[in-house]
Parts: C-alpha cells; structure tokens; sequence
C-alpha cells in the first residue's frame, strides 16, 4: 500500500498517535483513581466505626472504665482522617498512626461537600467530647448519645457515594478505550478514503483529456479528409464535362463513350464520399441538425423531379400522395437525403410497376411516410441485415446493382439523428415498404462542447 | 468584359476553372495564396471573386473578411467553394462576408450559368 508513503498520510498516522496516546493517558489516569478509591472506602468505612468507639468510649471514660488519652487518641484518628479524605494529605493506616498513606484531595465534589457536612458535624461533635473530658457536663454527654447515629450515617452517605463513584468509573473507562480504538479506526478509514478518491479523480481528469483530444484529432480528420477527396474529383468530373460538351473541341462516337464511363465512375465516386463521410461525422458524433420549416409535399416533388429520368428510362409510375398540409418542422436537407434514397432504391430494384410515395400526419404529433414498390422485394433473412453497411441483396450475380452499400445504414443513423424510426416491411416477388416516422417538430439536444472547426 | 478573380490553389481545379470561365468570355486573373488574393483583390477590381477555401497562408474565410474590410465603396460579389466537412462551413462563409458558396467538386455544366447569376 503506497498509502503509507505519501506525505499526506503521515497527517492522519500522526493524528491516530495522539488520540492513542490521549486514551492511554485516560486510561492509566482512570486506574490511578481506582486505586485511591480502594483506600477512602476503606478509611471512610472505618470513620464509621469509629464515631461509634468514640461514643462507647465517651461513656466508658464517664464510668472510669477508659482512660482520657485513649478517648483522644481515637478521636485524633477520624480528625486526621477525616481532613485527609476531605481535602488530601496523609491518612492513618493503623489506629496507632505508625503508618501513613498520601491520599489525594477528594476531586468529587458532592462526595467533598458530604465530608463538609461530616466536618460541620464532626467539629460539633469534637467540642462536646473535648467538655466531656474537661467538665464532665451532662448536656454534653447527651448530645453525644443523641447525635452519633446522625454522625454515623452521614458517614455512611459518604461511603455510599464513593463505592457509586467507583463502580461507575469502570465502564467509564472501558467506554473509554472503546472510543479511542474506534476514532484511531475511523481516522484510519477516512484517510485511505480520502487518498482512493484523489487518485481516483486524477485518472479521471487524465482520461478527460485524452477524450477531448481525440475528439479533436476526429474533428480535424474528418475536415482534411472531406478536403482531400474532394479536390481531385473536382477536377475528374469537371474536365470530363467539359470534354463531354465538347467546349475542348469536337468528339468522336468512341471518344464520348468512354468519356461517359468515366464521368459516371466519377459520379458514383462521388457518391461514396459522401455516404462515407456522413457516416463518419454521425458516428462520430459530429453530425449537426439544422432545423426550419418545410413542407413536406414540396421535398417529395423534388425528389420525383430528380429520380424522373431513371424512372421513365425503365417505364415505371411513380405516384405521390403527400398531404400539402404536412409541415415538418426538421432538417429539410436530410429528410430529403432519406427520401431520395429509398425512392432510388425503389427504382433501381423495380422493373416493371410503380412507385408511391405516401406522406400522412398521425395523431401523436409525428409524419409518417412511405415508399413502396411493386419490385423484387427480399427475403425474411435479408430483412434482418438490411440497415447494416455495406450488406447488399444480390443472391444472384447477374442482378448485382451498383450502389455504395451504406445507403439504408445511412438511413437510419440520420432517421435516428432525428429521433425517429425506420421500417421496412416486404413480400419477396411482389415488392417491398419503407416507412418512415419523424416528430413534427424536432427538438434538439444540448449541442456538443467542441464546436471547433479547424478544417475551414 | 467582365473581369473574375479566381483564388485557387490547386493548379488543375485553377485551370478547370479557369478554362470554364474564359470560354464563357470572361477575363480571369488568378491567385494562389490568400494574401495575393488580398492584395490583387484591391488592384484588379474584379467583378466576382471565386473563393477557394483551403488555401496555403491565410486562408479562404480570412481573406474575405480583409477583403470586406478594405473595401470602400460597395461590394464585390465573392462566392466560396467549400468542401462540405462540417454541416456549418456554409454558415461560416456567409458569416465571413461571402455572397454565396459551391460545394466542390462543381458541376461543369451548371457552374457557368450559376457565376453568370452573381455577376447580374
């Protein structure tokens, strides 16, 4: 784990350190506390007996039983220790104060302000025994007898409080060390997070810009490319048309002949560029939509006009019925791109028979047009590759079309460009449907970032 | 007669165009970099510039809008021939203060006619 090299860490293993080290000194603090705490039990445990040997002895002294310094004795015991518990010093061991133990000050302040109350009574208490020894007054004698239970049990309170104190301590501390291992854990946990997450958004940034780079690289090939082929087809079919009109002088049969061939391998070159190139820029994303409105009946006269020639070449109809009312609201230039090439399919696989074009509007705010044919039609497996590139339906060879064979896959990547759909339903032998639905009106999509166009 | 400042790089498509034009009757006067265009743009005076895009310095765009930018009193008609990569070349052109444009490769037999138009 590199986690442990980075500078960075050495923050989080350093804090983890402290909050170790903060618990211990708590822990060890908290065990040297219960070590006192044994002691006073046991030295408050035996204030209580002693308040009670004081009075026996008190009554025994006035009998003549015990002598004055034995009465004095023990009550200099529970004084000391008393004043040790209470405020911290040195505590009797043994009744005969031979030995001594440091206790420290009483740091629990109900516990202290119960051994206050002890001490009030106590120095009450201390007086009349010290009249007792003095003048043997009888009032004094009674209020002993009368009071060493109330000194008795507020001792006892004070015992009491100090076996709670130190009975609560205990799981203190193990709460204690239970959070200091968890916060060391959480530290732990949050640090390595941390150190994923950066390195995480580091490779992420890094991809981004080899993304927005090859986008670029896409950009500028497709502009050099369009570029390249272009310019020497320009001058393929621009010389052979000259040569065909015969402005660089006259022709001969043989001469025209040739020069057509040419001029159509020109053409059909052509063609492929453009599928190639189109396809390319929609698969690359590239692909704009320029939205206006038009009519769609106005596209499919065009599209006739156009296809005229070829249609009447082999006798065949080609019938429109396209609502004038039907306003598209889309990219007219390839709507008509759509139509053109399925209405020239439609020609090029029919022999005999017609063509129909039909335009209709649906009800949910969609066009839906068709091209239909009476030609060749196609097989059920044939169907299944139909918008793929470069499939052709040629089973047999004698009926090989010219084409570019991108033709219906460009179709569809452009119908989808404009959220639409594309079907084709046919009947082998008897002819084929294209349908097409588009939305009324396109609404587009948030345009791409790179718009830069470093070919112009 | 009138006179049509071809900029073209590319010697064949120069002579397509030029053999075109002159057999129609016009006077051609050529440039093959867009700075010359500039230059001969102001001391020829053509009727119509013929705009290649591409060209070796500055190109096609950039040298229209100089072109634009020198000019006094009214505007040659300057048509672009572009090479249709992106969808906006077109936009582009006439944003840069061109007339019109032509996509390559043009039309040998339609070319003629369509220059004749601008130039009415």
């Amino acid at each position: 784990m590199d986690f442990f090299v980075r500078k960075r860490s050495i923050f989080s293993l350093g804090t983890i350190f402290v909050v170790i080290l903060v618990t211990s000194f708590f822990a060890i603090d908290t065990l040297r506390l219960q070590k006192y705490d044994g002691i006073r039990i046991n030295l408050s445990g035996r204030e209580r007996m002693l308040s009670q040997k004081m009075t026996k002895e008190i009554l025994l002294y006035n009998l003549g039983v015990v002598s004055e310094d034995a009465v004095l004795s023990t009550v200099r015991v529970f004084d000391t220790t008393l004043i040790a518990l209470k405020d911290g010093g040195d505590a009797p061991l043994d009744l005969s104060m031979t030995e001594f133990e440091a206790i420290p000050e009483m740091e629990n302040k109900e516990i202290k302000e119960q051994l206050e109350e002890v001490m009030t009574s106590w120095s009450t208490f201390k007086q009349k025994i010290e009249s007792v020894l003095e003048n043997n007054d009888a009032s004094s004698v009674n209020y002993i007898i009368d009071n060493n239970t109330e000194l008795l049990d507020e001792m006892d309170a004070a015992v009491v409080m100090m076996q709670h104190n130190a009975e609560e301590r205990i799981p203190r501390f193990y709460w204690l060390i239970a959070l200091g291992i968890l916060l060391s854990v959480l530290i732990l946990i949050v640090a390595i997070t941390k150190a994923a997450r950066r390195k995480y958004v580091k490779q992420l940034e890094q991809a981004n810009i080899r993304l927005q780079e090859i986008d670029r690289l896409k950009s500028i090939f497709l502009a050099s490319m369009s570029h390249e082929l272009r310019t020497p087809l320009n001058s393929i079919i621009g010389f052979t048309g000259i040569l065909l009109q015969g402005i660089s002088g006259a022709l001969g049969d043989e001469q025209k002949k040739q020069l057509t061939m040419v001029k159509v391998s020109g053409q059909h070159l052509l063609d492929l560029i453009n599928d190639l190139l189109d396809v390319s820029k929609i698969e690359a994303g590239k692909a704009e939509v320029s939205v206006e409105e038009f009519a769609l009946a106005d596209v499919a006269n065009e599209v006739t006009e156009a296809i005229s020639p070829a249609a009447n070449k082999k006798e065949l109809d080609v019938v429109k019925e396209v609502q004038d009312e039907i306003v598209l609201l889309s990219d007219r230039r390839r709507v008509k791109q759509v139509l053109t090439n399925l209405v020239s399919n439609a020609v090029k696989f029919t022999d005999h028979g017609q063509v129909t074009i039909t335009g209709k509007q649906l009800e949910n705010k969609q066009v839906e047009f068709e091209v239909s044919d009476t030609g060749i039609g196609m097989k059920e497996k044939e169907m299944k590759r139909l918008f793929q590139p470069f499939q052709q339906i040629d089973e047999s060879l004698t009926k090989k079309q010219e084409g570019t064979g991108l033709g219906l896959y460009l179709c569809k990547k452009i119908v989808d460009l404009l959220h639409g759909e594309i079907r084709a339903e046919s009947e082998y032998g008897t002819g084929s449907t294209f349908t097409v639905t588009l939305p009324l009106r396109h609404r587009s999509e948030k345009r791409r970032v790179s718009e830069e166009d470093p070919g112009s | 007669m009138k006179k049509i400042l071809v900029v073209e790089d590319n010697e064949t498509n120069l002579y397509l165009i030029r053999f075109i034009l002159e057999k129609k009757g016009y006077a051609v006067v050529a440039a093959t970099t867009g700075l010359d265009a500039v230059a001969l743009a102001v001391d020829e005076k053509p009727d119509l510039i013929i705009m290649d895009i591409q060209l070796p310095d500055i190109d096609g765009l950039e040298a229209t809008k100089r072109i634009r930018a020198s000019e006094a009193d009214g505007e040659i008609p300057i048509v672009a021939l572009t090479s249709y990569s992106m969808a906006n070349d077109e936009e582009k052109a006439l944003a840069a203060g061109c007339t019109g444009y032509f996509t390559k490769p043009i039309d040998p037999e339609t070319f003629a006619n369509s220059i004749a138009k601008y130039l009415e």
